[in-house]
This record gives structure tokens, C-alpha cells and sequence, in this order.
């Protein structure tokens, strides 16, 4: 079903087109320009309108030319309703040598109908290469040119252009020049002088274009000291209303020699990213490989060449050449700075000559200063800031008489008033003080404070060992040491001992103050000793009755503090649960209930006189005892 | 509190016993013999009697006593007898017990300069300058009073540690770092005793290093006097030495002398 429905409308379409085709067949051939120089390679199309599928014609190769195939390029538009279409051809025709040359004519075969195109003439020769009069304007031109042919193109006077697109590819090694990416290079100078620092300027052109890879240019420079290419600039221009990206490569030339030289051509290595086409015209319908098409990518390797630029270098002039012309160029300006007006003879003094100016700061040497009778010098010290060179000579005066420092003089050419001048700064005085014999100094500060070394004739010191020691010094035993004394060996060990046993008194004294039931156990037994003794006195004075109750007192309180009791639990009921835990001795757990009947019977009977108050005392004692040395 | 006083004195006065020892021994030396010969060595030495002063120093040294000062007077006499060899080699001794000596420093580098083996340096030990800078600043006994120091300091961080709230950090950085500081200096100390009696001069005008301790044996290389060799094995008369760029090779016993 799907396959009818597919082919009527096939069928509707070849009507349709049919008849709204203007199937008007013919090959038309174009050149790019029809005048270029040799090794300027050109573009020629062979178009044919009317169909899409019309192969490519041969072309052949003629002498002095060489001719290669770029790739086709095809296109619809609707003109008031009137589809038209065709396929281009692009040659790239590289002229070799002098010439004027018939292209063409060239036939295709289509439809078994032969088509021929009409032929064209390349003119080969010099007279468009020099662009002496200005190469920006005649590349200028060139593109302007290239723009006016593109929308001028057949098919496309009026009308919406429906789909164009044009795929080019060139050999790397070959130069490449079209409307859509060409170099411009330029030179802000085209007379200059020796020295003189001119602008050389590089453009590269790129109109709607991916454009990757780009290359620093390169170019003939013969004659000419070169700097280095700044960084480049990215711009935008507009050529009759063209859009151009541009980016710009800067450098500086220096002509060395005199002469007539040429500069460039100029050439930039770069790739061209273009869109992949080739299947596109394969297919009747041709939207899924148009749309493909956007997918794929390819990358041309491209070498852009500009035109080549005619400079002449002129000589310096004779005239009016100072003697202390040393060859600088340029537009300057002369600072000088003497660093002191009064130093000791044989004492240093700086002279800072700053030049400061346009031109070539290469050229410029150390400003001169007149007359230096009386003065020792070194090398100046050179540094560059900027557009600023700066010299710092040091002068060493030698004679004391010297009153000032000498006019310091710098000398150079000005190409733009075709000139020399001659810049002068000073005399600036100067007070030489005598000194005492002997008085040398060997470093100095500069203006900059930076410290440098002054040359004096180096001291010849003698060399020897030192002498002697006269004191012997601290007798030892080779091979002693320290570690292997008893003493200290001991004294470590045992710090070890104290520290271990103040961390155990430290843990001691905390349980103290956290435990309630530790303190009362640990002041027991002193408590107790207190109360005996007291107990003791009382019976020594005959006091019994007072006896009785300290004891008892003194006993109790004693158990209470050591096993943690409460005043009112300190009966043998509850210490005989508590010495039963402890394994407690039997013996002393009865001498304990002994000890508590004894008192409950003193206590209620008013006293009695069959208790033996020192055996009493005894078995307390002898109970304590017991318990202090039991580990509870 | 009493008792803890008391154990610290007790501990003060144990550890002060070896400084009091040395210090009584120091004092019955120097007023005997010894001193003596020193000056007597040091009156030949100002009379250009070089070689009476070399025998004098030397016996001090062979009644098993030494110091700094005599080992730098022998060096100087040596010196002065043209024996750069042993000159060298108690100024290496002197700094042992002198490093921070500058006339014992400046009279070795003076003496290192008339070496003609060029490769001769001083051992480095695990690299580093800085270390090597502590490694001979101190002697040894110096040391060992170093790593005594940080020993009572690390029992006594222990202690706060313990019977102190700190944050943690604290509890393992600071005791950690002082161990690290004990560990290093003893380990010091081990190597500077490791090292002693392994270190050593070439004493001789010229000695061949041999591939073997035997006289047929072929030569490897040739020390001059003053070398700087690490005596790493001994057999009968010979010593296997190794020069400082690694080369190693033996020598007759005779022509190095251990510092």
C-alpha cells in the first residue's frame, strides 16, 4: 500500500516537475579573472543549467597551465515561480609562466545531446602582481570584484536563492586565493632609511568561512631585521557591504643595507572546514543527505598568499652628519641625571642618561659624554623600559682639580624631518674632595638602589693556619661518652619511677574528691588512732565511764568511715553481710560482735566492773589492725 | 606534696652526678701531667721545634686523655712539618670535640685546600644541609644532653597529658612532636658513635687502592694524602675503604688512620 502511494506520487511529482521545469540546457564556462600573474592561481566554472546530473566535462591540461579539478557545486532557485537548476563545475587554474591562453571550448554530454560552452582567454603576465601603487586597495578590489561576480551570478539576478553552497578543495602546496578568504599584507612605509623601524601589517580576510589552524605568516624579508609578530588582532570589516572577519598579524622591519627590496608575498597556512555534499546530488528528493550533510565535516589545508610589496631602503644622508652619530633612528628625547655633585676623589659618581623616544631602540648606543681627562669609566650599564633605554656610566674622578662632570651628548637620525639632531645635556659640576691615603671603597648604590661593585685593584693577603690554642681545654677519655655513666642512666630510670608515682598520687587525690566512700576510708584509720589515743588518756586518769564511750565511739565511727555505713547502721548486723563478703577471719569477726555486745552492755548496765577496759582496748586495736592490713 | 619534692631533688642530684664526676676528674687532670706537656708542646710549637711539639701532644694523647685544643695544636704542628695528611686528620678530630671552633674550621678548610684529591667531601648523612649543619654543631656528649633534655620534657608532657583536660589535637601533636624531636636526636647520636673509628684520612703521600687485599692485586685508583675514606671492613693488614663518590677498593692499613 505504502509502496503505491510512494509511487504516485513519484509519478505526480515527474509530472509536476515537468512542467513547471524551464528545461532550458546549455554549458556556460566563466573564469574568476581573466588577467592574473603567474603562479596566481585562478577558478574556473563550467556551469550547466538545466539539470543537476550533467557530468564533468574534461578539460584537459594546455601547456603553461595547470589545471585541477576542485568539485562540483549545485543550485536551485525559483525564479517567479520557475524552478531552475543547475551544477557548477570549479577548476583551479594555476598559470606556470607568461601567456595569453584559450580555454575551451569545453562539452558535456547529456542526455545524449552534446553541450558546448564557449571559450575563454587567461592572460598571464606581471602587470597585475606588482600592486605597487597600493596593495590594500587593489586586494580590496579583487574582493570587491569577487563579491560583484558572486551576485551576479546566473540564475540568481532576481529571485530567492533557494539552497547554495559551494565545496573547494586545493592542494596545500598551492597558493589559494578566492572572494571568501585572501590575504592582505601591507607595510606603513614604502621609502625608508637605514635603521628606520616601519609597520608591516598582515590581514587575513574571511568572509562566512570556518576557518581553523592558522599559521603565523611568512614572508620574504630580505635586507631587514625582523621583530617579533605581536599578538594578532581580530576585527571585523566591511567591503562594499561585505562582512569580513579579519585577523591581523603585526610586526616591526628594520632595513639593514640600502636598496630597492621586496617584501613577501606573504603566506598563512590554515584549513578550511567545509561541509560535506558529495551525496547529496545522488538522491532524487535530497532532503536526508541535506540534512546529513550538516553532520559531516571535511578540512582543506589551504596556503593564503598575498602580493608581494616593493620597498627602497635609502642610505643615510652625508650631509650634516654629526660625528657622534652612531646610527639611530628615530624621534628621542635626552634625560641626564648625575647621581652626586660633591664625591671624594676615587669615589665613584653614576651619570644616568635616559633616551626616551619612538624609533628603533636597538640602534641606540650610550650617549657620549665630551671629555673624560680626569675621570676613570667602566662599561655603562644598560637597561630598557619600555620605549626608554637607560645607560648609567660610572665615572671615578682622579684628579681633584675636576670641577664638573661634561656635557653628555646623543645623536640621531629623524626620518621624518630627514634630519640629524644632536641632543645635549649638562656640564653639571661637580666637587672633587682629596681624601687620606689608604681610603678605598668597594660598593655603591645606584639611583635605583641597586648595589654594584666598584673595581678596585684587589689586596694581595698572605695565607697561613691560625695559631695555636694556649689552654688544654676540657680533658676527656676518647671513646666516653655520657650515656654509659651509672649516674646517668640511673637518674633517668628513676625519674621514670617519680613521674609514675605522682600520676598515682594525682589519681589518688581525684578519687578523693569524687569518692565520698574512698575519703571516709582512707582518714579511718588516723581518725581512729586519734580516738584511741584519746580513749587511752581517759583511762589513764581513771576516767572509765568516758573511756567506754570513746571507744565505742571511736570504734564505730572507724567501721562506719571504712565499709561506707551511715552513723545508724554501724550495728554487727550489717558488718557481719560486710565481713562475710570480705572473708573476713571468723576470729576477728567475733572479736568485732564481742566488741558491740560489750558496749551495748556497758551502755545499758551503767558501766560494769567485769570488763577489762585495757583488754577492751586491746582487741581494738587488734581488730583495726586486722582490717587496715586487709585489702578491701 | 613532701614526697614528690623530695623525689625531685633526689632525681636533680642523681642527674647532676655525672656532671659533678667529670667535673672532679677535669680537675685532678688538669693539675697533673698532662697539662704540662701541653705547654711544654706549645713552647716548641712558638720555637719552630715542630716535630718536639708533634711527640709532646701526642703524648698527652697516649696517656688516654684528650681535648679539642690539643688535637688542633698536634693538627697545626703537623701541619707545619708538611704532614697535611695528619694535619687534616686532627682537625678532624679538634671538630669532634671543637665544632663550633672557627679556628679549628678555618684551619681545616685551609688544609682541605692543599688536598690533591679534589673528590674528598664531607659525608653527608641522609642529605640536607640543615641536618648536616646540627650534625656538626654538637658534639656527642652534647647530644646525649639533648635527648636527656627531651626526655624529661616528653615524661613530663606525658604527665600533663595526662592529669590535664586538653583537646585532643593537642594530647597527640604535642607529645608526638617531642618524641619525633628525641627519636631524631638519638638517632643522631647513634650515628655520630656509629661512625667514629669508621671515618678516616689517608695518611700517606699516595696510596693504591687495590681490587684486593693483597699486594698482586690490581690497582683501582690512587688516594693522595688528606683523603677523606670510609673504612667499611677490615682484613689483616688491609682496610676496604670507599672514597666519597662510592668507589670502593682495599688499602694497606698503614696508609689511612681512623679519625
Amino acid at each position: 500500500m505504502m509502496r503505491k502511494l510512494l509511487s504516485l506520487l513519484l509519478l505526480f511529482s515527474v509530472g509536476f516537475t515537468a512542467h513547471i521545469y524551464a528545461r532550458e540546457l546549455k554549458l556556460e564556462a566563466s573564469l574568476e579573472r581573466t588577467r592574473v600573474s603567474p603562479g596566481n592561481p585562478v577558478y574556473m566554472y563550467l556551469t550547466f543549467f538545466g539539470s543537476q546530473n550533467a557530468p564533468k566535462p574534461d578539460v584537459g591540461q594546455i601547456d603553461g597551465l595547470r589545471i585541477k579539478y576542485v568539485g562540483p557545486a549545485t543550485k536551485v532557485s525559483i525564479i517567479n515561480g520557475k524552478i531552475s537548476k543547475s551544477i557548477s563545475h570549479t577548476y583551479l587554474v594555476i598559470p606556470q609562466k607568461d601567456g595569453e591562453y584559450k580555454l575551451g571550448p569545453y562539452s558535456v554530454k547529456y542526455n545524449d545531446e552534446i553541450f558546448v560552452s564557449a571559450p575563454l582567454t587567461l592572460r598571464v603576465g606581471n602587470t597585475a602582481s606588482g600592486m605597487n601603487s597600493s596593495a590594500r586597495s587593489a586586494a580590496v578590489a579583487r574582493a570587491r570584484a569577487a563579491v560583484k561576480s558572486t551576485s551576479s551570478s546566473p540564475g540568481q539576478s532576481s529571485g530567492t536563492s533557494v539552497y547554495q553552497k559551494q565545496v573547494s578543495t586545493a592542494d596545500s602546496s598551492e597558493g589559494y586565493q578566492s572572494d571568501r578568504i585572501f590575504v592582505v599584507m601591507d607595510v606603513d612605509k614604502r621609502t625608508m632609511y637605514i635603521n628606520e623601524k616601519v609597520d608591516v601589517t598582515i590581514k587575513l580576510f574571511v568572509n562566512n568561512m570556518e576557518v581553523k589552524d592558522i599559521g603565523y605568516p611568512s614572508y620574504s624579508h630580505e635586507g631587514f631585521i625582523a621583530g617579533d609578530f605581536d599578538k594578532p588582532e581580530r576585527t571585523r570589516d566591511y567591503i562594499r557591504g561585505v562582512k569580513y572577519d579579519v585577523l591581523i598579524f603585526r610586526q616591526t622591519l628594520s632595513g639593514v643595507k640600502e636598496g630597492k627590496y621586496t617584501l613577501g608575498p606573504a603566506k598563512i597556512e590554515c584549513s578550511i572546514i567545509s561541509r560535506s555534499e558529495s551525496s547529496r546530488r545522488a538522491s532524487f528528493f535530497g532532503m536526508d543527505n541535506f540534512f546529513s550533510s550538516r553532520f559531516g565535516t571535511k578540512t582543506y589545508p589551504v596556503d593564503l598568499i598575498s602580493d608581494d610589496i616593493s620597498v627602497h631602503v635609502l642610505p643615510f644622508p652625508k650631509q650634516g652628519r654629526p660625528v657622534d652619530f652612531r646610527g639611530a633612528v628615530g624621534q628621542f628625547s635626552l634625560e641626564v641625571y648625575p647621581q652626586a655633585s660633591t664625591v671624594k676623589m676615587g669615589d665613584p659618581v653614576v651619570v644616568k642618561s635616559i633616551v626616551k623616544g619612538y624609533g628603533n631602540l636597538t640602534t641606540v648606543t650610550a650617549p657620549v659624554i665630551s671629555d673624560l681627562n680626569g675621570f676613570k669609566t667602566y662599561e655603562p650599564q644598560v637597561n630598557i623600559k619600555g620605549v626608554s633605554k637607560i645607560y648609567e656610566q660610572i665615572l671615578i674622578p682622579t684628579d681633584e682639580n675636576i670641577k664638573e662632570i661634561p656635557a653628555v651628548s646623543f645623536s640621531f637620525f629623524n626620518p621624518r624631518t630627514r634630519k640629524y639632531e644632536t641632543l645635549e645635556k649638562g656640564p653639571f659640576s661637580l666637587t672633587v674632595e682629596d681624601v687620606a691615603n689608604g681610603a678605598q671603597r668597594v660598593k655603591m648604590v645606584s639611583a635605583d638602589n641597586t648595589a654594584s661593585d666598584v673595581y678596585i685593584p684587589q689586596e694581595e693577603l698572605g695565607e697561613d693556619i691560625l695559631h695555636i690554642k694556649d689552654k688544654m681545654g676540657r680533658l676527656s677519655v676518647p671513646g666516653q661518652y655520657i650515656y654509659e655513666n651509672k649516674y646517668f642512666q640511673t637518674a633517668h630510670i628513676f625519674l621514670v619511677f617519680v613521674l609514675l608515682f605522682m600520676y598515682n598520687g594525682y589519681r589518688k587525690k581525684e578519687r578523693v574528691l569524687k569518692d565520698k566512700g574512698f575519703a571516709r576510708f582512707l582518714k579511718a584509720p588516723r581518725k581512729a588512732r586519734k580516738g584511741l589515743n584519746k580513749a587511752k588518756l581517759f583511762l589513764n586518769r581513771g576516767d572509765r565511764k568516758t573511756f567506754f564511750d570513746v571507744l565505742f565511739k571511736t570504734f564505730q565511727e572507724y567501721l562506719g568511715n571504712k565499709f561506707n555505713l551511715s552513723r545508724g547502721n554501724v550495728n554487727y548486723q550489717v558488718l557481719e553481710k560486710i565481713l562475710k563478703n570480705i572473708t573476713c577471719k571468723k576470729e576477728i569477726a567475733d572479736k568485732i560482735k564481742l566488741v558491740f555486745e560489750k558496749s551495748d552492755m556497758i551502755r545499758y548496765s551503767s558501766g560494769s566492773s567485769d570488763n577489762d577496759p585495757e583488754e577492751l582496748l586491746r582487741i581494738v586495736r587488734e581488730i583495726m589492725d586486722y582490717l587496715e592490713k586487709q585489702k578491701l | 606534696m613532701k614526697k614528690v619534692k623530695i623525689l625531685l631533688m633526689i632525681c636533680v642530684v642523681v642527674l647532676a652526678a655525672p656532671l659533678a664526676e667529670s667535673a672532679q676528674k677535669e680537675l685532678t687532670m688538669s693539675l697533673g701531667e698532662p697539662e704540662e706537656l701541653f705547654k711544654q708542646a706549645n713552647r716548641f710549637y712558638l720555637d719552630g721545634q715542630y716535630e718536639k711539639a708533634v711527640k709532646e701532644y701526642e703524648k698527652i694523647l697516649q696517656m688516654g686523655k684528650q681535648s679539642g685544643a690539643i688535637y688542633y695544636n698536634l693538627a697545626n704542628s703537623y701541619f707545619k712539618t708538611g704532614q697535611f695528611g695528619r694535619a687534616i686528620l686532627n682537625y678532624e678530630r679538634a671538630e669532634r670535640l671543637l665544632p663550633r671552633d672557627a679556628d679549628v674550621k678555618a684551619n681545616y678548610t685551609f688544609a682541605i685546600s692543599m688536598v690533591k684529591d679534589k673528590l674528598i667531601s664531607k659525608k653527608r648523612i641522609w642529605g640536607g644541609q640543615l641536618f648536616m649543619r646540627y650534625y656538626n654543631s654538637f658534639t656527642t656528649n652534647e647530644l646525649i644532653w639533648v635527648s636527656s633534655l627531651l626526655f624529661i620534657l616528653f615524661l613530663m608532657v606525658i604527665f600533663l597529658m595526662l592529669t590535664r583536660t586538653f583537646k585532643l589535637r593537642v594530647k597527640i601533636i604535642l607529645p608526638g612532636i617531642i618524641l619525633f624531636l628525641l627519636l631524631f636526636n638519638t638517632a643522631t647520636v647513634y650515628y655520630k658513635v656509629y661512625s667514629l673509628g669508621k671515618d678516616a684520612v689517608v695518611v700517606v703521600p699516595r696510596a693504591d687502592v687495590l681490587y684486593g687485599p693483597f699486594k698482586s692485586a690490581t690497582k683501582f685508583f690512587t688516594l693522595h694524602e688528606g683523603s677523606s675514606v670510609t673504612i667499611i671492613e677490615s682484613k689483616g693488614e688491609w682496610d676496604k675503604v670507599r672514597r666519597s663518590d662510592n668507589k670502593t677498593g682495599w688499602i694497606p692499613k698503614k696508609s689511612v688512620e681512623a679519625i
